[in-house]
């Protein structure tokens, strides 16, 4: 029996199941749509399904990865960045973007990294300057979220203009998405992807203590700004076309150590590939429930997502170290 | 080799240390001992250049700190401090980041690192634990796993701040026999020690420091007649079957 479930919490078995699960749903979700199952009409799946698909993918693995690593660089397991102000700081930066003419493309991408940037390094340095504690850190990032988004609310009432932070941008969804908002923020995500890949190592040397990781020759605030201007990049490019999810981020990293470990290239590899899963099913669920009516991914996410998150809190069995 | 000369330490504007001139020979024990707060830590956290340092020069290699990177630093001086994480990896795992001042671009371990861990890993006699995660071995496992990763790194300087904090008597004796192996090894072990009855038995060479200051180098015997124990701790040792213990 003890051998059975080692078989099947077998690491590589897990990830398969889950690269099992993304194909899946990415196929049915290029499939299903309000206009009928199938492959018929070729405008619509090049158009509107295929964009859609690989936004769920992109963002999905962006805002767990960034989540990943945020949880790992501030050393706490409630960082995410949806939670200290990380995507308030994307759409904060794409309000702005909007109201200087940054609407759409690269511009579009890059004011939203910018946001998320800022949000990031008024953080950690506030931190830093108070010398805070791992929970500060979280509560200085709560803070941060909520004066951002009071900026993005200000400004969107005092301009017409900026009605980017529509109801379904501000719970995430993906109706509106399109090639000329994807491919830039994509092209983010995957390049952001390769150096964070690069540095798998580094990321478990942090996670050791600043004080070993020093020991071992690292130069630890430099290493952990790195981490964190890709944290916002993979955050900050996902907002920018996904709105503000913000549960994915916090909760794929926390299902990911639980179920296989937590060394660096597990729980990035893993992040990524059950965060473009988990999204794009809740996707095809959003689109799929109520047809023809469709909610935004957002709230099939929160409803599914919360209530398994709890569960993983409560049933600690069989979990790793430091959960 | 590691030289500390004249040096002036702290942390941003508070100075620790004063004065430290220090130099631990190579293939000896060497314990830093003294009262709560008075700079032990944050000399072995100046010489990795965890504290700022204010004046003086400090050589590792021979060369000046000031010079080299840090890694080039962690390739001469391993720094087990003494509170550590229990990171979410195996016993392999960590032994092998050991290795990672000698990691270079694309930033992989190659087959060299694999194989210096797993002779580190036989070494401290962690094989038969080496898949098991760190949160679910004993502090002493715990410590060895360390203590591995510090081999790994195959620097010829080792600092350890308080090793024996947390371990059961056998244990301390067990980590005892690991030190006086690691300097058999040829390796220069410094180490702070709270414990001086255990600092008298393995040290070759004791340092004792008081308000930032050495006051004190040389042999646990001379430590004692000179009266320095005496005049830093307030309290009396005394030579029972070859061993100090506390005088009441």
């Amino acid at each position: 029996m003890k051998g059975l479930k080692k078989f099947f919490l077998n690491k590589k078995l897990i990830l398969l199941f889950g690269i099992l699960v993304l194909a899946s749903a990415a196929f049915l979700s290029i499939c299903v749509g309000p206009s009928g199952i199938g492959f018929a009409d070729k405008t619509i799946i090049r158009y509107v399904r295929l964009p859609r698909t690989l936004a769920c993918i992109f963002a999905g693995a962006g805002l767990s990865v960034s989540g990943a690593i945020l949880q790992r660089v501030l050393a706490n397991k409630l960082a995410s960045p949806g939670i200290i102000g990380v995507n308030a700081g994307a759409g904060f930066g794409i309000t702005v973007g909007y109201v200087l003419g940054a609407a759409s493309g690269i511009l579009y991408s890059v004011s939203a990294f910018a946001g998320a940037v800022l949000a990031v390094f008024a953080i950690t340095l506030a931190a830093y300057k108070a010398r805070a504690a791992k929970t500060t850190v979280i509560l200085g990032g709560v803070a941060v979220n909520a004066i951002l988004n009071a900026a993005t609310e200000a400004i969107t009432v005092l301009n017409n203009d900026a009605r980017i932070m529509n109801a379904d941008f501000r719970v995430g969804g993906f109706s509106a998405v399109s090639y000329v908002r994807l491919v830039p923020a994509a092209v983010m995500i995957l390049v952001a992807l390769a150096v964070v890949f690069t540095l798998l190592n580094d990321l478990d040397v942090i996670s050791m203590g600043d004080e070993t990781a020093r020991g071992l020759g690292m130069n630890v605030r430099r290493t952990k700004n790195i981490f964190l201007v890709l944290a916002s990049l993979l955050a900050g490019a996902s907002v920018s076309f996904a709105g503000l999810l913000g549960f994915i981020g916090l909760i794929i990293p926390h299902f990911v150590r639980r179920v296989c470990g937590g060394n660096g290239k597990t729980l990035i590899t893993a992040s990524a590939i059950f965060g473009a899963a988990f999204l794009t099913v809740s996707d095809l669920a959003a689109r799929v429930i109520f047809a023809p009516f469709e909610l935004p991914v957002g709230i099939i996410m929160a409803a599914v997502g919360g209530p398994v998150f709890i569960a993983l809190l409560i049933h600690k069995k069989g979990g790793h170290a430091n959960d | 080799m590691i030289e500390l000369k004249n040096v002036y330490a702290g942390y941003g504007k508070k100075e620790i240390l004063k004065k430290i001139n220090f130099a631990p020979e190579t293939g000896k024990i060497t314990g830093i001992i003294g009262p709560n707060g008075c700079g032990k830590s944050t000399l072995l956290k100046t010489i990795v250049g965890l504290a700022d340092v204010v004046g003086g020069e400090i050589l590792v290699g021979g060369k000046n700190k000031e010079e080299l990177s840090s890694s080039q630093i962690a390739r001469e001086v391993a720094y087990l401090p003494q509170s550590k994480t229990t990171p979410d990896m195996t016993v392999e795992q960590i032994v092998l980041h050991g290795r990672f001042p000698h990691l270079d671009y694309p930033r992989r371990y190659k087959k060299e690192d694999f194989e210096i861990a797993k002779q580190a890993i036989k070494m401290m006699g962690l094989y038969d634990i080496k898949d098991r995660y760190l949160a679910e071995l004993s502090g002493g496992q715990k410590q060895k796993t360390y203590i591995a990763m510090a081999l790994c790194q195959s620097s010829p300087v080792i600092l350890m701040d308080e090793p024996t904090t947390y371990l059961d008597i056998a244990h301390q004796i067990k980590l005892c026999g690991i030190i006086k192996e690691l300097a058999d090894m040829e390796k220069t072990v410094v180490t702070v020690l709270h414990d001086l009855p255990l600092a008298m038995r393995i040290c070759d060479s004791l340092c004792v420091m008081q308000n930032g200051e050495i006051m004190f180098s040389g042999s646990p015997d001379e430590a004692v007649s000179s009266g320095v124990i005496e005049q830093v701790f307030e309290i009396k040792m005394r030579k029972l079957d070859g061993e100090y213990i506390y005088e009441y």
